[in-house]
């Protein structure tokens, strides 16, 4: 089997609080691998680890191996840079730059790095419109403001950013968490069609949206991997069940206790 | 409806400034209104300067405005420069354990007062202009370090302290998801710089339009190290006035020459003005660029 | 493409050269000027003791003398700006905060932000008309009414600000006790944020301290005496103005004194600020 991203004996802290531990995960080529488990149980922590964006939060450090197609990206720096140019990434919520025209959002990638140029350029930005399904609905307002699109499109549009580097691993965050359920059916038919021809590792609290996309996955609670498979054997197994259970009894305590939280600060 | 006393109570205060704020429009206005009606916009177009103490003399200011224009525009220049440069430093290569220094710094910058900046302009930024030889590269340039120039740079770094403040504060106001999908593209320093500064075009514009309005009626910096000669200000390093350096040399003595206090008056009437339109659409704009960032971070 | 990532390189090194060294003069300036004002205040402060705070200045190319009476004058307006501006200032705060949908906070909102616009220098220009011109001379007075108008958006803007921040919560816990509203204003709305308050006080002071451009043609230029509120008197920063454009070598460092001496007044009362109420913009 290929392997894309294995992670072994991988710990994190912000300063003193420790957010993952010992994690240890397997990411096969070529599939979709979904992180599932209750907010605030690390899931976004892990993804960031992969292409190091974890650096920039106030005091992350970060222990154990990362090793994404076969480098380890934290203990070797100049491999490691031509090894995310291969990683790209999508967010919880849709952030196209709000000044930049639609076509250069999904440029600017490809241009920094000077995968492309002119007639080259444009070619790469309307495949990966095409892809992200966006084209038609764009095609005749490229030099408009990306902050004129919807809420869905402009989701979409960060995926078009995202493939236009050419990425062979795409790291998904709640790509579907703050769109309509149509707009939602549409990424994930997105992610459908891309699965065959590249890895995505996908972050989702939604056990269901990880049945229908992903064929493994791994469930995390409290910042540790409590399985890791199929991703079946994850959301039905017998030993995961009882975790579900755990799991999903202090997620409700977590909620009520985030929103009396909420009430509080808006006073 | 019932009155309230706390509103009687605190009334009186609110009025009182507002009675204050009142009659300064109303002086400025009323004491330059000679002027207006004899000459209306002319004072400001004239060149000659020939004053005298028995008949009206001729007060043109067309110098000193444009000394001010340009005065104000290199203040502006140097204050966004280095206060965009110092928001880049910071955010995209300074560490992050430096970011405490640097703003206590600009603090205490910015808490000096204005004559300690025009004392440091006077004994050690103008001598280092005239020590330069910057003078030669102009017909008339200045002899002793006193130019437009040297008031302008000083003026500027006077008020970098209160412009980087502001741009430090809308580059930080930039949604962190946005820093993370240029770090997720592999954007190099200066690659991110770019694309937020683009962000924040808004508050950057908005600043320089404050700094503008603050340059224009800084007195004590430049009255100190701007020459105070009235001279069309047609190349930097050369020595001027601006209208605020015309008032601080004159006005104590312009009653005593028929028409200059009112002409004085009037070229503070424009300055104001000119501050207040700057300042306004600058807090215009930084307030709906605020806004628009939080919106679309959404 | 090598070529390209090497370029790219070479523009991020050179950018991260530009701002180093922007911000590193900028801060460096603000040192600089700091730093000057010791080198030349110092030794006069050494020479002179105590007695610079208490003599008046030297005959021109004499002695130096000292900045006694000035001290007296800058004290006295300052402490006397300050005053007027909070009897002005905090009731206007309070008024905007409060009532801020009422007719009169909003005049009074557009009268502020014109009076924060005008340059200092008007100020003095209209008390000039309007005080010093019918009185036939300069005064203290003139000059703390000058001082006063300059340091009053200051202080009600903070004031203001002050009450604004104050949380949601607490706000509705006073108004939930059934008082009417002047008594939970007054009683428990400002008592809890004093420290506002002379926050937005304290402001006004160090901005009145700093200013030179109002008292230009108010206060007088009277250096040798403390002579009385309605008399011509003199603060530090018009010491230094007038002082340090003479070419007398005595008066000079008499003003780099009076420079060091106004640098440690206004790091006092900024320093002062910034503890009362954490981040505070000047």
């Amino acid at each position: 089997m290929d392997v894309t991203v294995k992670i072994r004996n991988l710990s994190v802290w912000y300063g003193q609080q420790k957010a993952l531990e010992t994690v240890s995960i397997t990411v096969p080529k070529g599939s979709v691998y979904a992180i599932l488990g209750p907010s605030g149980c690390g899931k976004s922590t892990l993804l960031r680890t992969v292409n190091k964006l974890i650096l920039l939060r106030d005091g992350a450090k970060v222990e154990g191996n990362v090793e994404v197609f076969g480098v380890d990206v934290y203990n070797s720096n100049s491999l490691s840079d031509e090894v995310l140019a291969k990683v790209g990434m999508v967010f919880q919520t849709p952030n196209p730059f709000p000044h930049l025209s639609i076509y250069d959002n999904v440029a600017i990638g490809p241009k920094l790095r000077g995968q492309a140029k002119g007639k080259e350029l444009d070619k790469l930005v309307r495949w990966a419109l095409e892809k992200s399904g966006l084209w038609d609905e764009v095609k005749d307002r490229l030099s408009r403001p990306a902050s004129e699109l919807s809420g869905g499109q402009q989701q979409r549009l960060c995926i078009a950013r995202a493939l236009a580097i050419k990425p062979s691993l795409l790291l998904m965050d709640e790509p579907t968490a703050n769109l309509d359920p149509l707009n939602a059916a549409k990424i994930e038919e997105l992610i459908k069609e891309l699965s065959g021809e590249i890895t995505i590792m996908l972050v989702t609290h939604d056990a269901d949206q990880a049945r229908r996309l992903a064929s493994s996955g791994a469930l995390l609670f409290l910042g540790k991997v409590v399985c890791e498979g199929p991703i079946d054997s994850i959301i039905n197994g017998s030993y995961c069940d009882l975790l579900q259970n755990l799991v999903s009894e202090h997620l409700t305590t977590q909620t009520s206790k985030t929103k009396s939280k909420e009430i509080k600060k808006r006073g | 409806m019932k009155l309230d006393p706390l509103k009687i109570l605190l009334s009186p205060a609110a009025i009182a400034l507002i009675i204050v704020s009142a009659s300064i429009l109303a002086v400025l206005v009323y004491e330059s209104l000679n002027t207006w009606i004899q000459d209306g916009i002319g004072f400001l177009l004239r060149l000659e300067w020939s004053p005298s103490e028995e008949t009206y003399g001729t007060y043109g200011m067309l110098a000193p405005f444009l000394g001010s224009l340009v005065t104000a525009v290199i203040a502006m220049t140097v204050a966004g420069a280095l206060s965009t440069a110092l928001a880049v430093f910071v955010n995209e290569y300074a560490p992050k354990r430096f970011n405490n220094f640097i703003s206590l710094a600009l603090f205490s910058m910015a808490a000096l007062p204005t004559i300690v900046y025009g004392m440091w302009g006077l004994s050690v930024f103008a001598p280092a202009v005239r020590q330069s030889g910057l003078a030669s590269l102009c017909a008339m340039g200045s002899p002793t370090g006193y130019s437009v120039f040297t008031a302008g740079v000083v003026v500027g770094l006077m008020i970098a302290p209160f412009s980087a403040a502001m741009v430090l504060e809308a580059y930080r106001a930039v949604p962190f998801t946005y820093v993370e999908a240029l770090h997720s593209l592999g954007a190099k320093g200066f690659e991110r710089a770019g694309v937020i500064l683009g962000l924040i075009k808004g508050s950057i514009i908005a600043s320089a339009l404050l700094s503008f309005g603050r340059a224009i009626g800084e007195t004590t910096i430049v009255a100190m190290t701007v020459g105070n000669v009235i001279n069309l200000p047609l190349c930097p390093f050369q020595p001027a006035h601006t209208i605020t350096s015309l008032i601080a040399s004159q006005f104590g003595n312009a009653y005593l020459y028929p028409g200059l206090q009112s002409r004085l008056l009037a070229g503070a009437l424009v300055m104001v003005i000119g501050s207040s339109v700057s300042t306004s659409l600058g807090m215009w704009l930084a307030r709906v660029t605020a806004r628009r960032l939080k919106g679309e971070s959404l | 493409m090598i070529s390209w990532r090497l370029r790219r390189t070479m523009v991020d090194k050179v950018t991260f050269a530009a701002v180093a060294i922007a911000s590193i003069a900028l801060l460096f300036v603000g040192a600089h000027v700091i730093l000057v004002a010791l080198v030349e205040g110092l030794p006069v402060m050494a020479e002179k003791g105590l007695r610079l705070f208490i003599e008046s200045p030297g005959l021109p190319g004499g002695g130096i003398g000292g900045f006694g009476p000035t001290l007296i004058g800058t004290i006295v307006m300052v402490l006397t700006a300050s005053l007027a501006g909070a009897a002005i200032g905090v009731p206007t705060g309070i008024l905007m905060n409060e009532y801020s949908s009422w007719w009169l906070s909003k005049i009074a909102r557009e009268a502020l932000q014109l009076i924060a616009e005008i340059p200092s220098i008007v100020v003095g220009l209209v008390v000039f008309v309007l005080v010093v011109l019918p009185m036939g001379r300069p005064s203290a007075l003139a000059g703390a009414l000058s001082l006063c108008i300059t340091a009053l958006p200051y202080i009600a803007a903070q004031t203001r600000e002050s009450l604004a921040a104050i949380p949601m919560s607490y706000r509705e816990a006073a108004f939930s006790l059934g008082l009417p509203k002047w008594k939970t204003v007054l009683r428990i709305i400002v008592p809890m944020n004093l420290r506002g308050i002379a926050t937005a006080v304290l402001l006004g002071t160090m901005r009145a301290l700093g200013e030179t451009a109002p008292v230009l043609f108010t206060a007088g230029a009277a250096f040798h005496a403390f002579y009385g509120l309605d008399r011509p008197s003199s603060t530090l920063s018009l010491l230094i103005f007038f002082f340090a454009q003479t070419p007398y070598e005595n008066w000079k460092r008499l003003a780099w004194a009076a420079v060091l001496q106004l640098i440690v007044l206004s790091m006092v009362l900024a320093f002062a600020v910034r503890k009362l109420s954490g981040e505070v913009k000047l």
